[in-house]
Parts: structure tokens; C-alpha cells; sequence
């Protein structure tokens, strides 16, 4: 069975709810409510349709389960910092890059965290995501900057902290 | 162009979301300034970064079986159903 899009929405749904089983709960909710409002669907981009639907799911279901949730959790304990991977000392420093860039948007509020995943993982564009979002596209911007700012910070202060010992 | 109005543009262009004509006069910009330049490969980076792949979460084996079953996740692990999301 294949379901349309069904990888990009989970991986929607799993970076917003934070874990693998309520991601899938939220998956099946928002098929569910897909498969009901189908008729009310008008345009070709069923992919944002169905990514909004996700994504709406996602927050009330955070709504219901999380009054508040932390924007920190980074941890500066991981370090990398070297992007090709020639060696295998290279390649374990790499997969340590990634887990802090990981670790660095899953540290990121709800709100942040969506327009990244929406922008750079599904490559919408900032009007897709602003529609999805339900936000304005300078909003979709200034969230992008800021998200890439603290990402970068964590990147540079733990390479620092490599390079120093 | 010069530097204020490139780095007002600059994360748009990174994200390839200028137009025709912003697009030609930035790339002109960043081929002549070193600064700009520098801020541009570094958000490049950060876009790079971010999209790896390894970051994507992959949905698991039988999750598409079970979705288009019409049974949710919950119930089949046992636990109560997260209600009431659809009201």
C-alpha cells in the first residue's frame, strides 16, 4: 500500500511531535481527516494540502499534550565539524556533525522547527511554507535566519571547542 | 547593488527565491565583494546542513499498511487512542 506523500508527512509529523509513536498517531489522524475533507479540496498542490493537514494535526496534538515546550536541549557535549568524509575518522566526525545539527533543530521551538523541515527538507517554497504555516512570508524568513543563526552558533562554538582540546 | 541592499536580499537569494532580475544583480554583487561572498557560502552551508539526508526520518516499515487499515497506531501498540484530535 502506498499512501501519497506519506514520507514527507511523517517526517513532519516526527520532527514536531518529537517521537516515533505519536508521529504515527498523528499520521493516521491526519489520513483520516484527509480522506474526509477531500471534497473540500480544490487546487493541483495536493502535497501542501495534505502537509497542512500534517502540520495542523501536529500542533493540536501538541496543544492537548505539551502546554509549553522548551526551546533548549541543545547539547554542546557533541563535536564535529568536518564536512568530507574521505577517512573514517572523517566519516564518524561527519555523522557527529549531523547528530548536533539534529540535536540543534529538534532543540528549536515548534514554530521554528516547522519552517525548516517545511523549507529545507521538502524544499517549499517560502509561500508554500507561509500557507502551510499560516503565517506571513516575512515571518517564514525571519524564522529561517533566526533557525540557521542558532544552528550555526552551536556548530561554531563546538568546532571551536574541538579545535581547543 | 551594493552591500546593504545585498544583505537585505542575501538569505533569498540562498534560497534561490529572487527573481530574474534580483538574481543577475546579486550575482554580479557577490562576484565582486569578498563579504558578501563569504556570507553567502556560509548560508549555503547552513541550507546544506540541514537538508542532509541522514536528517530525514523515514516512516517505518507497515505504517502505510496500517494507516490505510483504518486502525490507529495507538491501538495496535495497546495504548489509548489520541482523541478527539480530528474535533
Amino acid at each position: 500500500m502506498v499512501l501519497p506523500y506519506s514520507g514527507a508527512a511523517y517526517n513532519l509529523a516526527r520532527w514536531i511531535t518529537g517521537n516515533d509513536h505519536d508521529a504515527e498517531d498523528v499520521m493516521q489522524e491526519s489520513y483520516l481527516r484527509a480522506l474526509r475533507f477531500s471534497g473540500r479540496f480544490r487546487g493541483d498542490k495536493i502535497r501542501s494540502w495534505l502537509l497542512t493537514i500534517v502540520r495542523n494535526t501536529c500542533f493540536r496534538w501538541l496543544r492537548q499534550n505539551r502546554l509549553s515546550e522548551s526551546s533548549t536541549g541543545l547539547d554542546e557535549k557533541l563535536a564535529g565539524g568536518v564536512r568530507e568524509a574521505e577517512n573514517p575518522e572523517a566519516k564518524l566526525l561527519a555523522a557527529a556533525q549531523s547528530e548536533i545539527v539534529r540535536q540543534a533543530v529538534a532543540g528549536l521551538s515548534p514554530e521554528f522547527r516547522e519552517v525548516i523541515i517545511l523549507r529545507e527538507m521538502e524544499d517549499l517554497s517560502y509561500k508554500e511554507t507561509a500557507i502551510i504555516a499560516a503565517i506571513p512570508v516575512g515571518t517564514v524568513m525571519s524564522r529561517l535566519a533566526r533557525a540557521h543563526s542558532r544552528i550555526r552558533k552551536l556548530l561554531s562554538g563546538l568546532m571551536t571547542s574541538e579545535v581547543g582540546g | 547593488m551594493n552591500c546593504r541592499e545585498a544583505k537585505e536580499l542575501i538569505h533569498g537569494f540562498a534560497d534561490n527565491e529572487l527573481g530574474l532580475v534580483l538574481t543577475l544583480q546579486m550575482e554580479h554583487h557577490i562576484h565582486q565583494c569578498p563579504q558578501c561572498s563569504g556570507i553567502h557560502e556560509r548560508l549555503r552551508a547552513d541550507r546544506s546542513a540541514v537538508s542532509d539526508n541522514s536528517l530525514y526520518f523515514r516512516p517505518p516499515v507497515g505504517l502505510e499498511d496500517l494507516v490505510a487499515s483504518g486502525s490507529t497506531a495507538s491501538e495496535q501498540r495497546g495504548r489509548p487512542r489520541m482523541d478527539n484530535l480530528g474535533s
